[in-house]
């Protein structure tokens, strides 16, 4: 009797080529053809399902290491920049700006190439787009809470570094 | 059915579908999906980390100078050795992709001892504090370097665990279960750079500013 | 004529006794079988009833383990009823022996335990019972089937975030017996006092990270489950609206937990290694200033625990507008009345929920800049509320209704919540809670949301989903018993709280006001509410008698005795364990709420059922055509 009281997924859609997991074990290196041959430079989203989500080509592969490697390079100028920057004569405010700026960029290197961000998913995109938000909604409510009491002594001058006016004298 | 059902057998349990292969309308596998939204919340808990000390030394009379105590060369190297770690996972991935399992192994272990270099380098940081008196209750700049950066530390302890793991049952993962493996290391290592950027925007904060 | 004997073994039993001991070792042999037909091996008794990863177990673990709480949080508070009543008077003997002489001398109440008893009465109620029995049971439980899933997407994370809500409830509990009791300074923990609190503080704390991470790991299964796992043709606007509420509450549970998670690291750290991220400078204690650094902000900690707390009384609330208007759909055999406007709301209240938290720190000396914000948001949050009530009001507009007890709950619910809701905006404005804050009045307002609007909808939840899991209906003559009981006696219990709140009386007082002069007009409410709360107690006999002789002797009915659409009730009643959920996979062909469908002979139109003859309601492009364009379309 042919009842399964087993849960099998729908099958796939056709364009999709891969066997589904996990009696058969995937050929390394060859991919599954059409999806590579589909598949065009610009990084576009993973068009193809019943892979992996990305291109498994030995090209492109090596086009991504070299990718990750020009990241790598980057990233490690811009720590180095990140350090000297606040040794210099600049304003705190300013200093606060270049030093974050300096890491959002890094940040943002990471998130787009190394964990390729930059061609993810819009669904991923709207999780994140949200959490960005809360998380710049958590870190202003307190802090304007504090600047936004009632009485005049209740909230202290901003930190002032009675050593040093600016981030470094030396 | 039977074949069906000895399929089901050798992993004994239900088939649950996306688990390897992505879904059409999402473009997602499961883990993957679960491992953004994971991240999602680990963006909030630093945040609230993050939203204390902006409190705290926005309203602190005086803040000690960073640089005069804390080793900035030091959690500069860490910096390197972090984003080090985030290149080695990631070529782990790429090779396990081309199939090639040694290499991959061999990045994995890379990752892990970057991971053991960061948390060595921060216990020489912690016993230096230590050494001169200065504990979390000292004041609240070394309350919130302590705080942050101990709750790195534990998520890196936490990612190394998972490397091990995967290091450790490659082989056998790599005999029938090859995508699914191949996922769960680009899961983790998405959950490993995450806490590369993490250390990228607290090295700044602590440190430099 | 004496009885036959067998010799079993080593023993010689009667022989109907041996029959019974061998049609048990059957039942358990066949089961066994057919368990080794389908998946090739036997699971350990360990693996399939303790540590499970079927959702259908996990859910009943979690409303099991849930109702004990309930219990015991419900315990907490006639604890607390009956000192406020009859403030001074002794407990009965064996009260006073099981309070033991730390707690009530001579089995008189201390006011420390008072205060132990109003801060875990809460903790328990709110983290222990009903998020864990909204979500954890009733999420676990209905979401997969309704979706046509097999089981969660993670089932492994799911057993895990089971086996972190346990321990971390009992280890809250266990703190009752430690030097010094329980946590003692509100359920709000507010420092400095939770700072320099007993040491049930820090078991609060702990247990707090274990059940965050238990809710933070289900919270990114059921977010997976519901995007990834819906079967094919269920798009996003055929979804049960009980999904979408579990969809938003995840999320809720998912973005808001961290921040006290992290707030709880700091206070423990507070306490345990003398920082002071709370503390303020110059803090002097009984006369002894405090030795600590200083330069900390009570307000931090208000902050980062009202950023969760607020989004967390939306998830107390959500999963039973999800039941209630899966109940009322089924009740007035029509569909909802703006199913969109549902959705939408829904959503726009999940995300409206993590900007207002301030409103509950409206006494903190805020300026009027701040305050006008948080106020501007918290009337924008009262609209997708009324618009989800109106549109389960006006469903009952023109439909068949049908009065069994789960509509009943369902249909009490709705004033219930409304007046819940309504009380909350004198709250949300900040010139009306200068008068009302941390009185009784707010005691009464979100008691009214959780009590008779919740857990109301846990009861019809309950009386609604008892025969999927059983196999067996319960009784409606005890259920009416119960239904009418606990609406009645409930209000008696809170409604009072918004008179004694009006007049002034504060809440988390030991003597109930009596001390205060302004309380003297309203003070005899007490005793009233009291009783009404013990008569509440009494009428929940007839449910725990109902629920149990239920399960043993209730009537059997099949698979869909309601007659619904959703698609859960298209899978066998009591599906079994581990077997995947449907006979065969469902594939969906229509609306959720698909009843009285024009042409169609039966009233109710499942969405699985094909129906060559007749047009069926086509399907939105693939994606679901949500203004949710997160839902990426598939790139050709």
């Amino acid at each position: 009797m042919a009842e399964h009281t087993i849960f099998k997924p729908p099958e796939p859609p056709p364009a999709s080529p891969a066997p589904p997991e996990p009696a058969a074990s995937p050929a390394p290196p060859a991919p599954p053809a059409a999806p590579a041959q589909e598949h065009h430079e610009a990084g576009h989203g993973h068009g193809h399902e019943g892979g992996h989500d990305h291109h498994d080509s030995p090209e492109a592969i090596a086009r991504e290491k070299r990718k990750y490697l020009i990241v790598f390079a980057m990233l490690g100028i811009l720590t180095v920049v990140t350090v000297l920057v606040t040794r210099l004569d600049v304003p705190k405010a300013m200093a606060i700006a270049i030093a974050l700026t300096i890491a959002l960029v890094k940040g943002s290197l990471v998130a787009a190439y190394f964990m390729h961000l930059i061609s993810e998913r819009r669904l991923v995109y709207a999780v994140l787009a949200l959490t960005v938000f809360f998380f710049g909604v958590l870190l202003w409510g307190p802090w304007h809470h504090h600047y936004d009491t009632f009485g005049e002594d209740i909230h202290q001058p901003l930190a002032e570094d009675t050593t040093h006016e600016t981030t470094k004298t030396h | 059915m039977d074949s069906h059902a000895h399929a089901a057998a050798a992993h004994h349990e239900i088939e649950i579908p996306y688990t390897v292969h992505s879904r059409p309308d999402t473009g997602l596998y499961n883990a993957k999906l679960g491992i953004w939204l994971f991240l999602a919340s680990e963006v909030m808990l630093f945040g609230a980390l993050f939203s204390a000390l902006i409190l705290i030394r926005t309203s602190a009379p005086t803040w000690p100078k960073a640089e005069d105590i804390l080793n900035v060369w030091l959690a500069m190297v860490n910096t390197f050795v972090l984003i080090f770690s985030s290149v080695s996972v990631v070529l782990a991935w790429a090779n396990l992709r081309l199939g090639n399992l040694k290499w991959g192994k061999i990045w994995l272990w890379v990752t892990l001892l970057c991971g053991l270099g960061f948390m060595v380098i921060k216990a020489v940081e912690y016993t230096e504090k230590f050494s001169h008196a200065y504990y979390p209750k000292t004041n609240n700049f070394f309350a919130t370097y302590y705080t942050m950066t101990g709750l790195h530390g534990l998520h890196v302890l936490g990612g190394m665990i998972v490397f091990l793991y995967l290091i450790l049952t490659a082989d056998k993962w790599w005999g029938t279960k090859r995508a699914q493996f191949t996922n769960r290391v680009e899961v983790t290592g998405l959950y490993w750079h995450f806490v590369d950027l993490v250390w990228i925007f607290l090295f700044p904060t602590l440190y430099l500013l | 004529m004496p009885k036959r004997q067998l010799r079993v073994g080593t023993q010689w039993l009667y022989v109907d006794e041996a029959e019974k001991i061998l049609k048990g070792a059957l039942r358990i042999r066949e089961e066994e079988q057919r368990q080794l037909q389908l998946t090739g091996h036997v699971q350990s008794w360990w693996r399939r009833y303790v540590f499970s990863t079927d959702h259908k177990w996990i859910g009943i673990q979690y409303a099991v383990t849930a109702l004990c709480f309930l219990m015991a949080g419900f315990g907490m508070m006639l604890l607390m009823r009956f000192q406020l009543a009859w403030p001074g008077r002794s407990f009965h003997p064996w009260i006073a022996q099981f309070l033991g002489a730390a707690n009530a001398p001579g089995g008189i109440m201390l006011p420390e335990f008072y205060n132990q008893l109003g801060a875990m009465h809460g903790t328990v109620m709110v983290f222990l019972a009903i998020v864990p029995l909204a979500v954890g049971a009733f999420g676990n439980y209905v979401v997969p089937l309704q979706i046509g899933a097999p089981d969660m997407a993670f089932p492994k994370l799911n057993m895990m975030s089971y086996w972190l809500y346990l321990p971390g409830g009992l280890i809250m509990l266990s703190s009752f017996f430690i030097a010094g009791g329980a946590a003692n300074s509100g359920w709000t923990s507010y420092p400095p006092l939770s700072v320099i609190a007993t040491r049930g503080q820090d078991i609060w704390l702990l247990g707090m990270v274990l059940l965050i991470t238990s809710s933070l790991l289900g919270a990114v299964n059921f977010i997976v489950t519901i995007i990834q796992l819906r079967a094919k043709g269920l798009t996003w606007m055929r979804l049960p609206f009980f999904v979408w509420a579990q969809l938003v509450t995840s999320f809720l549970l998912l973005l808001a937990f961290p921040p006290l998670e992290a707030a709880a690291v700091m206070q423990l750290s507070d306490r345990l290694f003398e920082t002071s991220f709370f503390m303020p400078s110059g803090l002097v204690i009984s006369g002894t200033p405090l030795e600590r650094d200083g330069g900390g902000n009570p307000l931090l900690w208000q902050h980062l625990f009202w950023f969760l707390a607020h989004p967390e009384v939306y998830v107390l609330i959500l999963p039973g507008l999800g039941i209630i208007a899966e109940v009322i759909a089924n009740n007035t055999r029509k569909p909802l009345w703006g199913y969109r406007s549902l959705v939408y709301s829904v959503v726009f209240l999940g995300f409206m929920s993590f900007v207002v938290w301030a409103h509950h720190m409206f006494m903190t000396g805020m300026g009027t800049a701040i305050s006008a914000f948080f106020q501007t948001t918290t009337m924008i949050i009262s609209i997708p509320s009324v618009i989800i009530l109106s549109a389960l009001l006006i469903t009952l507009w023109g439909g068949s209704i049908r009065l069994n007890t789960p509509m009943m709950f369902a249909l009490a619910f709705l004033p219930m919540f409304a007046i819940g809701g309504l009380t909350g905006l004198p709250l949300g404005l900040a010139a009306s809670d200068i008068h009302l804050h941390d009185t009784y009045y707010v005691i009464g307002h979100f008691h009214y949301v959780v009590a008779p609007g919740t857990i109301f909808a846990m009861f019809a939840g309950i009386y609604y989903w008892f025969p999927k899991v059983t196999g067996r209906q319960m009784s409606e003559r005890l259920g009416k018993m119960h239904f009418w009981g606990s609406l009645i006696f409930i209000n008696g219990v809170f409604f009072p709280m918004f008179l004694q709140g009006l007049a002034g009386v504060s809440r988390r007082l030991y003597d109930g006001g009596a001390q205060y002069a302004h309380a003297k007009p309203v003070l005899h409410w007490n005793l009233f509410m009291s009783v009404s709360a013990f008569l509440l107690l009494a009428a929940q006999l007839p449910f725990i008698v109902n629920f149990f002789k239920s399960i043993l002797w209730g009537e059997k009915v099949g698979a869909n005795p309601w007659e619904a659409t959703t698609l859960e009730w298209a899978a066998t009643t009591s599906p079994p364990l581990g077997h995947g959920n449907f006979a065969t996979v469902p594939v969906v062909y229509r609306g959720p709420y698909e009843y009285n469908f024009p042409g169609h002979d039966l009233d109710y139109y499942p969405q699985n059922l094909p129906d060559p003859e007749q047009p069926v309601t086509p399907a939105p492009p693939a994606g679901g055509g949500l203004p949710q364009s997160a839902v990426a379309q598939k790139e050709s």
